[in-house]
């Protein structure tokens, strides 16, 4: 393993600009797990506009109401993690760079590029990079750039594209997203293996027939009340 | 036309031809269409779950497909044939479609799944495997695997006796895709051993001789 000698070790901030209508319980052990890697004193969730919402990630990071787009950051120091972004994440980008953006979006297969359309596009001269050629989850993504801050190069990190999570002796979930190995095993929130064995089935059969949203924040709301941006 | 691309032109005729009766006989329980040229015309074997529904009132449904293979697929003087499917629960296609129609219709896609496994399990299936993937609002996106018995995966099994199936359902919080896999009963086990009976018959050949000889 080749962990660069990083001279400085500053402190980089780990930004999610939260874009999910709603913050779901998926979503939810996922930014909990992003925030348990980088420490609850490193994570800033934006955009986070409903007042439960917010009153619930304070419990694991900063939290502002408002979007990253009005925030008076220097460009030049940001790093947008974007899976349509040119050029892969390395450790060089640190140098300069004292924000990490991560798009706090839960991912279609294919991917859509929502990223890009809801967040990269509006700061031209922040770096976009991405962490190969594979779409991560959001804890996930969070680990990869934390390790690459750390000096790692993405080559150096395992990972393991498509994870199956078997319930029991019929059904299995598979999710086909790129999930960093940590001793061998995918880097994923045990509270949401516990919440997709137990829970999701009963939340999803919820949804679809009542058409509303069970939300992390024990609230219930309406589908058509969460418009999806795009 | 070079006989390459002739075949390719038919095959792909065919293709359009399935699509479209799988649209239009969703609620007849459609399992699919075999084409042969007679001499006569063009023969149109339409194999269903409720073959009077294809059939019509008095024939009129089949009239006015015939008409349409005619008219837009460009069928020289088809003849349809609507053949009832032997075993619904060990079709593909019927599965793939009662799995849509009871998402349609409310019923979480785990249920339907559960239902359509163990119906086929006690049909007499070898093996089934129903795939569901989808996004749903504020979860990712996800493919939830049921799973009974034996699937070949790859190889000359897998082409001769699992039938296969595909199909989509647009619900109101996104969109579900719908695979099914099943091995039919009368498929042999792969890791099935079987002696075969010439062997007895040479043994007692044998016998017979040391006896003769003894």
């Amino acid at each position: 393993m080749k962990v660069r000698n990083f001279k400085s070790q500053k402190q980089i901030f780990f930004i999610i600009e939260h874009l999910e209508p709603v913050l779901s319980k998926w979503l939810w052990y996922e930014y909990k797990h992003a925030a348990e890697i980088v420490g609850y004193d490193k994570i800033i969730f934006t955009n986070v506009r409903d007042a439960n919402e917010a009153r619930k990630l304070a419990e694991i990071g900063s939290v502002l109401r408002f979007s990253i787009k009005t925030l008076p950051l220097d460009q030049n120091a940001m790093i947008i993690l974007d899976p349509a972004a040119d050029k892969e994440l390395c450790p060089e980008d640190f140098d300069k760079a004292a924000f990490i953006v991560i798009g706090g979006i839960l991912g279609d297969h294919p991917p859509r590029g929502r990223t890009q359309q809801l967040l990269s596009k509006f700061f031209p001269r922040a770096a976009k990079r991405n962490l190969g050629k594979h779409q991560f989850s959001i804890d996930g993504a969070t680990y990869m750039a934390l390790m690459v801050s750390k000096g790692m190069r993405l080559l150096d990190i395992p990972v393991k594209v498509g994870v199956e999570i078997q319930l029991d002796d019929i059904t299995s979930i598979e999710l086909p997203f790129a999930y960093p190995l940590v001793n061998g095993r995918p880097f994923i929130s045990d509270e949401l293996i516990e919440y997709l064995k137990s829970k999701e089935m009963l939340d999803e059969e919820y949804l679809l027939r009542t058409g509303k949203v069970r939300t992390a924040t024990g609230e219930e709301k309406y589908l058509e009340d969460l418009m999806d941006p795009v | 036309m070079p006989l390459r691309n002739q075949i390719i032109q038919e095959k792909l005729k065919k293709v359009a031809i399935d699509e479209f009766l799988e649209k239009e006989l969703k609620r007849a329980g459609y399992a699919g269409v075999e084409i042969m040229k007679t001499p006569l015309g063009t023969r149109v074997i339409i194999y269903a779950e409720r073959t009077g529904m294809v059939i019509g009132k008095r024939g009129k449904t089949v009239r006015e497909l015939t008409q349409i293979l005619r008219e837009q697929f460009g069928i020289d003087n088809p003849q349809i044939e609507v053949v009832p499917v032997d075993n619904p629960d060990l079709n593909a296609k019927i599965i793939a479609a009662r799995i849509a129609s009871a998402l349609q219709r409310g019923v979480h896609f785990r249920r339907a799944a559960y239902a359509a496994i163990r119906r086929a399990m006690e049909a007499g299936a070898r093996g089934i495997e129903i795939v569901i993937g989808g996004k749903l609002v504020s979860e990712r996106a996800k493919h939830v695997k049921f799973r009974a018995g034996s699937i070949p995966k790859s190889g000359e099994p897998a082409y001769k006796y699992v039938d296969e199936a595909m199909m989509e359902v647009l619900l109101k919080p996104g969109v579900y895709g719908i695979k099914v896999k099943i091995m039919r009963g009368d498929a042999p086990k792969i890791d099935e051993i079987s002696i075969k009976e010439v062997l007895k018959e040479v043994e007692s050949e044998k016998d017979e001789e040391s006896g003769a000889s003894g």
